[in-house]
């Protein structure tokens, strides 16, 4: 008959027998104790069975459980951990926030919508920055010099050709550009034996070089017959053009002789990601190794407190 | 010196006070580890084993019950130990004697104050209880001895198990069931006026 009852009909018996039912609970089981014999003799059989297991002998400790020095390492209890599991956890956790945001932040500076507009601005001076591949291309042949030299004259920019005579030309076409490099390549072994006399080498243009791109006259300007002598004496003008178009390298000249400096095209280019990189890399490492010494101090823990 | 005194020194690291609070409970600490691993051995091992933790992490200590602190981390111990052995359940569940035969009724729970039928019939309730404790899941028999053999009470034996109090009365219920499957013909064995006694309590 009292297999009948319901699992929650035994808890509610079982509470019942310790006094853990509410009044509310208790009131509606005295009441349905007094109708259903089969609760009756389940409530019997349940307090019987607690009475046994109440009577069992309590059991006495065989020998003395009291530590030594030797037992305990002669080590005072352990203090307080330095770092706390939750204080670890959450260190690991903010790491982790944290480098995700940075990869969203890489992905929209430089993949995502954000970077075509940043890309749109500064792409004019991006250009005037790297070394155009037409200046790589050129052979170092003293015609191609002279050949290139003529085509300045007769092709100047339009900036040159608008402006006033006598008036400096603070830019310079591509072609002006190329030939100051082709001659820089090719005067390189200039008789005389001097060839680095006036050279040097600038990692940035001074403010004091500056003027001297605006000091040089119009490439239109120049006789012919110095531009066909071209290969043999550069211009002056030309070498400084070089230099200031030059952001690395700056070519100077003395007294017509011709002095040149390659410039380094292979200095290493900054790249803008690298920020992000270092800070992806570090936030990443933090929350490898606060989340391992999580892990690592909640294992401690727990063995210490068994 | 209360007990609250002999805590404080003992977390300070004396280990004279932490000693004086070992004498104090190692009955209790040590029958929560027999009904739990059924053996002689077993059950000293689980003690110390949780004194010394108990040492060891006496920073850990908030307050509260230092009785149920303690029996938390010799249940611990237990469950521990338990898992082990179903891994490798290599262990006899009786105890041996010196000649490596299993006893059947153990000497260390003979009471020196009964006659010797009563210590037989006490001896064979006491073994019949433990036995049918053994065939209980590791989880309803911490509960049914921690409230019916410890008397800690539901609320208590929910802060010891870490668990909710839903779960304790549930789990409880379902030990008793089984329980009074297993130990049906042994209220006869109850001394009479022991019966009386406690049917009149309940």
């Amino acid at each position: 008959m009292t297999k009948q009852l319901s699992t929650h009909d035994w808890e509610i018996l079982s509470a019942y027998l310790d006094g853990e039912l509410t009044s509310q609970e208790q009131t509606r089981l005295e009441h349905s104790l007094q109708q259903r014999i089969d609760l009756q003799q389940a409530l019997d059989e349940l307090r019987r069975t607690r009475i046994i297991l109440r009577s069992a002998a309590r059991v006495r400790a065989p020998r003395n459980f009291s530590l030594t020095p030797a037992m305990v390492g002669g080590l005072k209890p352990s203090r307080k951990p330095l770092f706390s599991f939750n204080a670890l956890r959450f260190s690991s956790a903010l790491a982790s926030v944290l480098l995700v945001l940075t990869v969203i932040g890489e992905w929209f500076s430089f993949s995502g919508p954000l970077a075509t507009q940043v890309a749109m601005v500064s792409e004019p001076a991006a250009e005037a920055e790297f070394v155009p591949p037409e200046a790589a291309m050129l052979p170092d042949s003293t015609t191609n010099a002279s050949e290139l030299r003529q085509s300045i004259t007769e092709e100047p920019s339009p900036k040159a050709l608008m402006a006033p005579e006598g008036t400096p030309v603070p830019t310079f076409s591509l072609d002006a550009w190329s030939v100051a490099e082709t001659e820089a390549t090719v005067e390189e072994p200039a008789e005389g034996g001097e060839p680095f006399a006036g050279a040097y080498l600038a990692e940035t243009p001074s403010a004091e070089e500056a003027p001297l791109l605006e000091a040089a006259p119009p490439l239109e300007e120049a006789p012919a017959g110095e531009v066909m002598n071209a290969t043999e004496t550069p211009s002056a003008e030309v070498a400084e053009l070089a230099a200031a178009s030059q952001p690395t390298a700056v070519a100077a000249a003395d007294t017509g002789e011709a002095v040149a400096v390659q410039s380094d095209t292979t200095d290493p280019v900054w790249d803008p990601r690298l920020p992000w990189r270092l800070a992806q890399g570090v936030l990443l490492t933090l929350a490898l190794i606060t989340g391992s010494a999580a892990l690592i101090t909640r294992q401690l823990q727990r063995s210490r407190t068994r | 010196m209360d007990e609250a005194a002999l805590i404080l020194e003992a977390k300070r690291g004396d280990l004279t006070a932490f000693n004086r609070l070992v004498l104090a409970y190692q009955d209790m600490v040590y029958n929560q580890a027999y009904r739990m691993m059924g053996e002689l051995d077993a059950a000293q091992d689980a003690t110390q084993e949780a004194f010394i933790s108990a040492y060891r992490s006496m920073h850990s200590f908030r307050g509260g019950s230092f009785k149920g602190w303690l029996l938390r981390i010799v249940t611990n111990a237990c469950y521990d130990e338990l898992r082990r052995r179903k891994r490798r359940p290599t262990t006899p569940l009786e105890p041996l004697d010196d000649d490596d035969e299993e006893i059947e009724s153990p000497h260390w729970i003979a009471d020196p104050g009964e006659t010797p039928e009563e210590s037989t019939e006490r001896q064979e309730l006491s073994q019949a209880i433990q036995n049918c404790l053994e065939q209980l899941p590791d989880e309803f028999k911490a509960v049914v001895v921690l409230v019916d053999l410890q008397g800690v009470d539901y609320t208590e034996a929910a802060s010891i198990m870490q668990t909710p109090l839903g779960t304790i009365k549930s789990r409880l219920a379902r030990a008793r069931l089984r329980l009074r499957d297993c130990l049906q013909g042994f209220w006869e064995l109850l001394p009479a006026a022991f019966r009386l006694v406690e049917e009149s309590k309940s």
